[in-house]
């Protein structure tokens, strides 16, 4: 009882404080900083060492009905001969727009995004790469059940054009407590020559992702693993925002991604993960080990 | 002279009528029968008894708030928020519309624009248990656990008689990892709900 009426005390007084500062309208506009890190390291690999790339987004939503984000990011891939070092500059931007029709009993979201890529690759063949990649997604009023549907097409230099075709589901279970998310992903249209001998490739993406309604600060609010089976290149991943305009062909992988929501405002997260790559013309078969690292500050 | 009293009469008739049909007296059956209709559940049929009622009327204000309210009893949570807006832009001091197009704003999980709308309505009804409760509900969906202590501090100093205000102050310090704060609070939810299962089933863990 002392507890309670000491606690009553210490609300009455907060209370008159910050009564009127408190009950402010708040802006509608929120907006998102982020930065990030992913270091790589090659194993197995005849042409390539490592890997650096640095990015920074910025993005707006008005309320929840959409917003834009824009992006810039470096990336360093030190190769064996390292007078072939690549240096790339990727510049990205992605608009969302949100309706709840009644009729869907859910939200509908109709995504733009665009990707610039520039790097000093002496064939040209991974430079000045233009990408356009719309989506249009579902998510139902409960939030069990999502699903997408996404292209993404791909110019580059010396005659190649792809073509990326993407379709999602995802499911909640264990009241939404843990999701699962799958995407196929369809690559079509390959110039053989410059895609490892494939005219088109196929793949699943497969990823588990388990909410902690937990207040303890050392656990992760947001634990995701994921994993790649079948045949993907040039791909462009909706999710992350990137493009893999420098990869040989993609043949499995594996992630785990860990999320700390620190405050409202602030989120931490670090991803580890392992991809197996098919360099087909030196008959190389190679294993890329990343880490990452990002902090996102809201408003 | 009776010639000119008659048209005089006439002329007074139909401005009366004309009046009294502004006015929204001639709808008062079609007003009845849609709160009935309501009553029954037969929604859309309690839209329609209304719809008639003109725009430019008096009552226009308060069809589009009923309208918003009989969408959203069908889960029409989009046309509810249309009719909802439009009562709003009509009044902006309408706390009635601003706290009811939080009702499918939330269903539907759209937490940014169901807190901008209870704080609205908080800034012409300040202290509005409604409107603080939605903006606490609000708060919740979005994980802003800060904002939600503050909210529910309010809560409970103006209502502290009531057993949901502690309860939502109670999350609040356990997602904040205040846990003394929250046993005292999930206690004073049972004194004022016996029994609470969410009270119980916290202060069992501790």
């Amino acid at each position: 009882m002392k507890n309670i009426l000491n606690l009553l005390k210490n609300i009455s007084f907060v209370t008159s404080l910050i009564l009127l500062s408190h009950i402010a309208l708040a802006s509608p506009l929120y907006l998102n900083i982020a930065a990030s890190a992913t270091k790589g390291i090659y194993v197995n690999s005849q042409l390539r060492s490592n890997f650096v790339e640095n990015e920074v987004t910025i993005s707006n939503e008005y309320l929840d009905d959409g917003g834009l984000l824009v992006g810039y990011g470096q990336t360093f891939v030190g190769m064996k001969d390292t007078s072939f070092n690549i240096t790339q500059q990727h510049r990205f931007a992605s608009g969302r727009i949100n309706f709840w029709p009644d009729i869907l009993e859910g939200r509908l979201t109709l995504r733009l995004d665009g990707h610039k890529i520039n790097n000093n690759d002496f064939t040209s063949d991974t430079d000045g790469v233009i990408i356009g990649a719309p989506q249009i997604s579902w998510l139902a009023n409960d939030t069990s059940l999502y699903i997408d549907l996404g292209y993404a097409n791909s110019k580059y230099h010396n005659n190649l054009n792809v073509n990326q075709f993407t379709s999602t589901i995802g499911f909640g279970f264990n009241r939404n407590i843990d999701w699962i998310q799958l995407r196929s992903y369809q690559i079509r249209g390959l110039n053989s020559a410059r895609a490892s001998g494939k005219s088109s490739t196929s793949g699943l993406d497969a990823k588990w992702t388990h909410y902690f309604l937990t207040s303890a600060s050392f656990i992760p609010s947001v634990v995701t693993m994921g994993a790649w089976v079948g045949e993907r290149i040039y791909a462009v991943d909706m999710d992350s925002m990137s493009v893999a305009n420098l990869a040989d062909l993609g043949i499995a992988s594996a992630s785990l991604l860990l999320s700390w929501e620190l405050r409202h405002w602030a989120n931490f997260t670090v991803l580890a993960g392992k991809s197996r790559f098919r360099d087909v013309a030196l008959v190389n078969d190679y294993t890329l080990n990343l880490a990452y690292i990002n902090f996102t500050l809201k408003w | 002279m009776k010639f000119t009293n008659k048209y005089v009469f006439l002329a007074s008739l139909c401005g009366v009528m004309i009046f009294t049909a502004n006015s929204g007296y001639a709808d008062e059956a079609a007003w009845k029968n849609s709160y009935q209709l309501e009553a029954t559940g037969k929604y859309i049929d309690a839209i329609k008894a209304i719809e008639q009622t003109p725009t430019t009327s008096f009552d226009a204000e308060l069809k589009f708030l009923r309208q918003g309210w009989l969408y959203y009893l069908m889960g029409s949570y989009d046309e509810s928020i249309r009719d909802y807006r439009l009562a709003i832009e009509r009044n902006k001091n309408s706390v009635d519309a601003r706290l009811g197009v939080t009702l499918p704003l939330l269903v539907l999980k759209r937490w940014r624009e169901a807190e901008q709308n209870a704080r609205g309505a908080l800034s012409i009804s300040p202290n509005s248990y409604t409107a603080l409760l939605r903006l606490a509900i609000a708060l919740e969906g979005q994980h802003d656990w800060a904002n939600l202590e503050k909210t529910a501090a309010i809560m409970v100093a103006v209502y502290p008689s009531d057993a949901t205000s502690f309860v939502y102050l109670a999350r609040a310090y356990a997602w904040l990892n205040k846990k003394n704060e929250a046993v005292s609070a999930y206690a004073a939810v049972l004194t004022r709900y016996p029994g609470h299962l969410e009270a119980k089933a916290y202060l069992e863990k501790k």
